[in-house]
């Protein structure tokens, strides 16, 4: 499990980044790096969701673009074609999407691991092509226009208050996420994650909790579609492929599930990797795989393995054999160790099944 | 609707079930030796339509080319094993972190095969010459009602490849390495069946299956670096509305699902492809593991 930075520490983490938040739009060399955060900001709160739906109650999603989707066009379009003010606007989008997740997640209900995949995989894929043949609603793939700023009256400062309105709501967002990864509730969600048969035993509710985080993490999704469409004034279908879903997926994998603060480290690298490739987009694809499968294969655990005092798989499970190099590696110190692991393929054994082990 | 109408419709349908089904059987194959899958099944598929579409290109006659592209994918899907999935054993299947890993590391592959393949034959829609007639529209009359020879012969095709996948795993001394690895790995091994070759040969196979379908679908479709993923939704989509659990609900899960995508296509353009996902939505809700799956209790 993961123990997390401390709890006494961590009001002073939240501050400090309170701090930065303010300071960011100063900070920033120039405009493109304020936008960079609050793309930054926005997806890290969708990747937060994600990484309380699959981290730790373990139920996957493939879908998260559906909520995003239906979390941007109901704020877009009840701001731009019904003039609702944006106080407004925002949390009804985010309604929507809290709704379409209590849909899926009864639908959840009834399904586990793969088929749970594909349901919510079919379920991303029915919001993308409504999106992209609603078109007097959407308007499909030419976007909708004119979406409101949040400008607060002062269109010259634009940039800067959405990126306070994101990075802002991120911070209370992952200040929730903390929270409940140190709560009872994060233990009593670990439980259904680890047997469903043993929750119910011991007595949670767990169809009522798996619904419930099944909506939270819509909601999340949804709230960051919500300030996608008023970052820009400019919402199309195009942005909600299935290839968002994997890209959240991926962040959330790259950063560290189930740890509270891998969403924000792999957003970074997401975002970090989004940009790089940009200028290589003929091989972009290639670079983005390649990266993946790198990370997934050297460091499963996601890049908060770095913070931790060693990998989780060395230091479980102690080998039969007589003499084994990680033995040796997980006494050296934490960045040895995965240096280590990287270089020698067959480091971590696994403790099941044995047929599948090295040697057979 | 007249009824030559709907015969047609449903000849055309079934044609493309079929191709789902041939795509479900890898899916199917892998989840049921390893428990994982390859999320790029589509992307193998797309890259069999394109090896198929150049081999015919180049004029090589139909046997050798479809040998080529069987032999190409043949060795994409032992590469597949070898470096993106069995690397992650090593960190064990628990539930724990990399329980889904092996959903982003296919994918990832399938991300490199796209790029591969845009890199290579460039990004715009190309059409496949057709496999079995001399020309893509050429039609036979049977009672009545005109027919592509292209489609009928793709369901033969199919449904012979069918044939042999269900010969393979449930009469041949290797389909029963599957089950055993499948029930139980370490009691496999302690059974002398070579686990690892087993799972290996697994890959193989779903990887030949799409081989198999991208040769099959070339003429049916347009090919474009990014089909496949929409081949993999739907041969998901199949293999759930089939049972992963159960090989022959597979082949009803996914002529029902190409007749169904049929006959919604016809009846709204616009929405078309919508409701076949509903529906197999709707089926998870009712029958949350396949029409024919097994009803397995929750012990995790």
């Amino acid at each position: 499990m993961s123990p997390g930075p401390s709890r006494r520490l961590a009001p002073f983490g939240w501050l400090l980044a309170a701090a930065l938040i303010a300071a960011w739009p100063s900070l920033a060399p120039n405009a493109f790096f304020v936008h960079l955060g609050q793309t930054f900001a926005y997806t890290a709160i969708a990747v937060i969701g994600l990484n309380l739906l699959l981290g730790l109650s373990g139920q996957m999603s493939l879908g998260q673009a559906g909520f995003y989707a239906l979390g941007a066009y109901g704020s877009a379009i009840t701001a731009t074609t019904l003039g609702w003010p944006l106080l407004l606007a925002m949390p009804f989008g985010v309604l929507v999407a809290a709704a379409a997740g209590v849909a899926v997640g009864l639908v959840a209900l009834r399904t586990r691991g793969l088929y749970l995949a594909m349901a919510t995989l079919a379920f991303g894929f029915v919001v993308e092509i409504w999106a992209q043949r609603a078109v007097d609603l959407t308007g499909g793939t030419m976007g909708l226009f004119g979406v409101p700023t949040l400008d607060f009256g002062n269109p010259r400062n634009t940039a800067a208050y959405t990126f306070w309105v994101a990075a802002g709501l991120l911070l209370l967002v992952q200040i929730g996420s903390d929270w409940i990864f140190a709560s009872a509730t994060g233990r009593q969600l670990r439980a259904i994650k680890e047997s469903e048969s043993f929750a119910r035993t011991v007595g949670l509710n767990v169809p009522l909790w798996r619904t419930a985080v099944f909506a939270a993490s819509a909601m999340l999704a949804g709230l960051a579609g919500v300030l996608f469409a008023h970052q820009t004034g400019f919402v199309s279908s195009d942005a909600f492929s299935i290839r968002l879903s994997i890209a959240l997926l991926i962040a959330a994998v790259i950063g560290g599930l189930g740890a509270t603060r891998g969403p924000l480290l792999g957003t970074a690298i997401l975002v970090a990797i989004t940009e790089l490739i940009a200028g290589f987009h003929t091989v972009g694809l290639i670079i983005y795989g390649g990266i993946l499968l790198v990370v997934l294969l050297l460091v499963p655990e996601g890049a908060v393995a770095f913070w931790r005092a060693r990998p989780a798989c060395c230091g479980a499970a102690p080998s039969t054999r007589r003499f084994h190099p990680h033995q040796v590696a997980s006494r050296l110190c934490r960045w040895r160790a995965v240096a280590a692991r990287a270089w020698r393929w067959q480091a971590c054994p696994s403790p099941t099944p044995a047929s599948r082990r090295c040697g057979m | 609707m007249g009824a030559t109408n709907l015969v047609q419709l449903l000849v055309g349908g079934m044609a493309m079930g079929a191709i789902y089904t041939l795509t479900a059987k890898g899916l199917f194959i892998a989840h049921l030796a390893t428990g994982r899958m390859n999320f790029g099944q589509g992307d193998f598929l797309m890259v069999a339509a394109y090896l198929s579409l150049a081999a015919l290109g180049l004029g090589l006659p139909l046997p050798l080319a479809v040998a080529c592209v069987i032999l190409a994918l043949g060795v994409m899907g032992w590469g597949l094993e070898r470096f993106a999935v069995r690397p992650l054993d090593r960190f064990g299947t628990g539930r724990a972190a990399g329980a889904h890993a092996w959903i982003l590391t296919t994918a990832g592959v399938a991300l490199i095969v796209q790029n591969t393949v845009e890199l290579v034959w460039g990004k715009s829609s190309q059409y496949s010459p057709p496999l079995f007639s001399a020309r893509r529209e050429e039609v036979v009359t049977i009672a009545g009602a005109g027919f592509f020879v292209e489609e009928l012969l793709v369901i033969l095709a199919a449904v012979a490849v069918v044939g042999a996948f269900y010969w393979f795993l449930f009469r041949s001394r290797w389909g029963k390495d599957v089950y055993a690895v499948a029930f139980n790995p370490e009691s496999a091994a302690l059974l002398g069946i070579d686990v690892r070759r087993t799972v290996v040969m697994v890959w193989v196979l779903a990887a030949l299956l799409a081989a198999v379908s991208g040769i099959l679908v070339g003429p049916l479709v347009t090919v474009q670096p990014h089909m496949g993923l929409i081949f993999t939704v739907k041969a998901l989509a199949v293999a759930s509305l089939g049972g992963f659990a159960n090989p022959l609900g597979i082949l009803v899960g996914g002529l029902l699902f190409g007749v169904a995508e049929a006959l919604s296509n016809y009846w709204d353009s616009a929405y078309g492809d919508l409701y076949p996902l509903l529906f197999v939505v709707a089926m998870l809700v009712v029958r949350p593991s396949g029409l024919f799956g097994e009803a397995r209790a929750d012990v995790r």
